[in-house]
């Protein structure tokens, strides 16, 4: 992701957000001066109604008990009249539904979820509202959630890996129906009595941001049309998008967090801070750090780009064990390769106007190229490329008229962004002096790099356009204008030379006419001053 | 290498005050200890002032470690406004200042070196690194430093981040560093009941000793602000004053300040 400028600013306070952090700095500086009055922390936590209260909003219904309870309602165990099924009753906290908008968003969300219908994803009966409760009426699970399941440790990885498959399968469903979990989380991933996995509350973050309230909630800017999508989430699983750009959460936000509960799962610990591969921590297959880790990328472009890629990798080591050997691959995963030079960085554009091809273009740029991204540092801009967006790489010419003799190189980087295709030049430089042959070979130097290192992140290699095709612009009409000018020039005083009435070439065809002519020069001086001396006398 | 980054100082929190350096006109030890210790925990602003004025410069971080180093061994004190009050602006007004002086010296070598001039023939690096040589010039310019907002604003993310930092140690010295990833997105008011006990719950704190974790963190993250903020400047009654500012410098355009870190 490219960051040029600094376009996204705090929802809260509005000064320009700082990408090194997910907390403004402007809000926590604002909280030291304000103090304690702003310490009242979140309101009372929401009290579930009691049963008699329901079981008047719901004649069908005989509640039976209270099963659990969350931040964003509670969920009773009740059996349905008619059918005489047993059903779980999620009732929404009502704060969220304090807005206009919440019942509209509501129904939309909730009859969305109705349809997903899949084994291992918690079946929505019916929805709606009735009295002042705001339901979600849905399938009964008789077991426990994942973290009930692990209260006593962790899973073996064997236990681990025999359901993450299932919770891979339930959320590609949920993704190509275009639902979004947002809220993956040990409490979310339920285990009946025969051992199957059931992925419950899918959407119901989105559902329950769509009912803060812009006006009593945080103070939210409208302006940034953010004022519906807040983080919502729970802080630990939720991906880095999610609190910092939460209209921008898409499926991979699901696949972090799946990589967070992957990580818990088999470590027994969270992912937070400078963690170390799950290998490190227990005796594992070392490839499931991989896995582990490409989840739990910070950028979503570097994650699984499908929850099913990263099904098809658990599947691997389930299907072939213990074909990896430990050690040399966690140490390749865990060890960041790095490479740092000094490039100058253009662009097609920029390469075709006369500054840049007398070499004035400013940009002289730090490159910097590691295992996950190629990102370039100059004059206050960032721009990170992450590998997986690169398309093409390529070594392109200078224009001719910048390096006559021996062609000079440099890489060609085409990638995507934000949809767009976009296109740089940058030329790593080992010096400032040396011959053309060590420019070129420093270049394909980090070609090479650069390339190999595309590869290993992503598994494929990207494209390479031969020099000749790839658009460099042609020398620029002024520059060479400059240059003929001398020419032009020199023409025109050697045809002036020419021009004149003496002869050139008898004065050349006679040098012995030389000496002679010189001689009573030579003698003219003298006589003169001897003749300068006697008048005063 | 920046010395920052690998400060293991960073727990010990800088309690020495300006004021005791102003005092004592940079003389005694203990003010030059002082000055040192204030110096090494603004030292990334400092840094991100001169690359950004002298961008691509190899030597940049090199320029920032002799201005310390000539800060710290010259008797550089005795030009200083007391009234001005403020180790920022005081270290603000210094840097331009060395920068005017590289920039002078810089030129003045370039005249008078006598050197024979480059070829025209010369391979494009020579071109460009004759370009490089001709940056100067542009630096002698006065107008050419980055605006003051942007020193500003990298001071106050100084500011924040060296006390974040040191709630990050306090809490894994306590082995607690699971609990200060949560509990530190709440040093930011939230008025979300739902997912504070979400966030209680997923550290297995009751709501209650939840609310009392995070008062207890925000209240040592106010302290630590604050005394980093009072070892900077002249006087508690300049305290407020001075995180006023900088909330203001954190919050102004963007435009204005520059690219952050």
């Amino acid at each position: 992701m490219t960051d040029p400028t600094f376009t996204t600013i705090c929802p809260r306070c509005g000064a320009p957000a700082t990408p090194a952090s997910d907390l403004c700095p402007a809000c926590l500086l604002k909280q030291v001066a304000t103090g304690t009055g702003t310490d009242s922390l979140p309101n009372e936590p929401w009290t579930p109604p009691a049963i008699g209260d329901l079981a008047a909003a719901f004649p069908q219904l005989e509640i039976i008990e209270l099963i659990g309870r969350g931040g964003m309602g509670a969920v009773y165990k009740a059996r349905q009249k008619s059918l005489g099924r047993l059903v779980a009753l999620k009732i929404l906290a009502p704060q969220h539904a304090a807005n206009s908008s919440f019942a509209e968003r509501f129904s939309r969300e909730a009859q969305a979820l109705a349809e997903l219908n899949h084994p291992n994803i918690v079946t929505v009966h019916d929805f709606g509202r009735a009295g002042e409760f705001y339901f979600l009426l849905m399938e009964y699970v008789d077991g426990v959630n994942l973290r009930e399941a692990t209260k006593g440790g962790r899973l073996t990885p064997e236990q681990a890996l025999a359901i993450v498959p299932s919770i891979c399968e339930a959320l590609q469903f949920a993704h190509d129906h275009g639902i979004v979990h947002r809220d993956i989380k040990p409490e979310n991933l339920l285990l009946d009595k025969a051992g199957r996995v059931k992925i419950a509350d899918f959407g119901i973050a989105r559902i329950m941001s769509a009912g803060r309230d812009p006006v009593s909630g945080p103070a939210m800017s409208t302006s940034a049309g953010l004022t519906q999508e807040c983080a919502l989430g729970t802080p630990a699983y939720m991906a880095p998008e999610q609190s910092a750009h939460p209209e921008q959460v898409d499926h991979r936000a699901d696949i972090y967090s799946l990589g967070v509960v992957l990580y818990e799962l088999l470590t027994g610990e969270l992912p937070v801070g400078k963690f170390e591969p799950p290998s490190r921590k227990v005796h594992i297959d070392v490839r499931l750090d991989a896995i582990v880790l490409r989840a739990l990328e910070h950028t979503p472009e570097l994650r699984y780009q499908t929850i099913g890629e990263m099904r098809t990798q658990v599947m691997t080591v389930v299907n072939e064990p213990g074909t990896a050997r430990a050690g040399s691959h966690a140490d390749n995963v865990a060890t960041r390769l790095s490479n740092v030079a000094t490039c100058y960085l253009t662009t097609p554009e920029e390469l075709a106007t006369f500054d840049a091809q007398l070499f004035l273009y400013p940009y002289k740029a730090q490159m910097l190229l590691d295992n996950r991204q190629l990102s370039f540092a100059r004059a206050g801009t960032t721009t990170v490329i992450p590998l997986a967006a690169i398309r093409d790489l390529s070594i392109g010419h200078y224009p001719r008229v910048m390096s006559p003799v021996v062609r000079l190189h440099f890489i060609s980087v085409t990638y995507e962004e934000g949809g767009q295709t976009k296109r740089l030049f940058c030329e790593p430089v080992p010096g400032w002096f040396g011959r053309r042959s060590q420019f070129n070979r420093f270049v394909a130097e980090w070609f090479d790099a650069i390339r190999a290192a595309i590869t290993a992140a992503t598994g494929r290699s990207p494209g390479n356009t031969p020099a000749n095709q790839l658009g460099t612009p042609s020398s620029s009409a002024a520059l060479l204008l400059l240059l003929l000018l001398p020419l032009v020039v020199g023409l025109l005083l050697v045809s002036m030379v020419l021009w004149t009435p003496e002869q050139p070439s008898p004065a050349v065809a006679d040098p012995p006419e030389v000496p002679e002519f010189k001689v009573p020069e030579f003698k003219v001086p003298e006589p003169r001053k001897r003749l300068d001396v006697p008048p005063p006398p | 290498m920046n010395p920052y980054a690998n400060d293991d100082s960073a727990s010990a929190f800088h309690t020495t005050h300006w004021t005791q350096v102003l005092a004592a006109r940079g003389e005694s030890t203990e003010a030059k200890q002082a000055l040192r210790d204030l110096c090494e925990a603004y030292y990334r602003p400092v840094e991100a002032f001169v690359r950004r004025y002298r961008f691509g410069h190899d030597n940049a971080r090199d320029l920032t470690h002799e201005f310390f180093s000539k800060l710290l061994e010259g008797n550089s004190l005795t030009g200083v406004d007391r009234t001005r009050g403020r180790f920022r602006s005081y270290l603000l007004g210094a840097v331009k200042h060395f920068l005017s002086d590289q920039a002078d010296r810089s030129l003045a070598e370039k005249r008078g070196s006598g050197q024979s001039p480059q070829s025209l023939q010369a391979s494009p690096s020579h071109d460009r690194s004759g370009q490089e040589e001709h940056t100067p010039l542009d630096v002698a310019d006065p107008h050419g430093f980055p605006p003051d907002a942007f020193f500003d604003r990298q001071w106050a993310l100084a500011i924040v981040d060296t006390a974040m930092r040191i709630l990050q140690t306090e809490s894994q010295d306590r082995g607690e560093t699971q609990r200060f990833e949560v509990l530190r997105r709440w040093l930011i008011p939230s008025e979300d009941g739902a997912i504070a006990s979400e966030a209680a719950r997923s550290l297995d704190m009751t709501d209650g000793a939840f609310k009392v974790a995070v008062h207890r963190l925000r209240k040592r993250f106010r302290q630590l602000v604050k005394d980093k903020i009072a070892a900077s400047v002249d006087g508690p009654e300049a305290l407020q004053e001075e995180l006023d500012y900088l909330i203001e410098a954190l919050t102004a355009s963007e435009s204005t300040s520059g690219s952050a870190l």
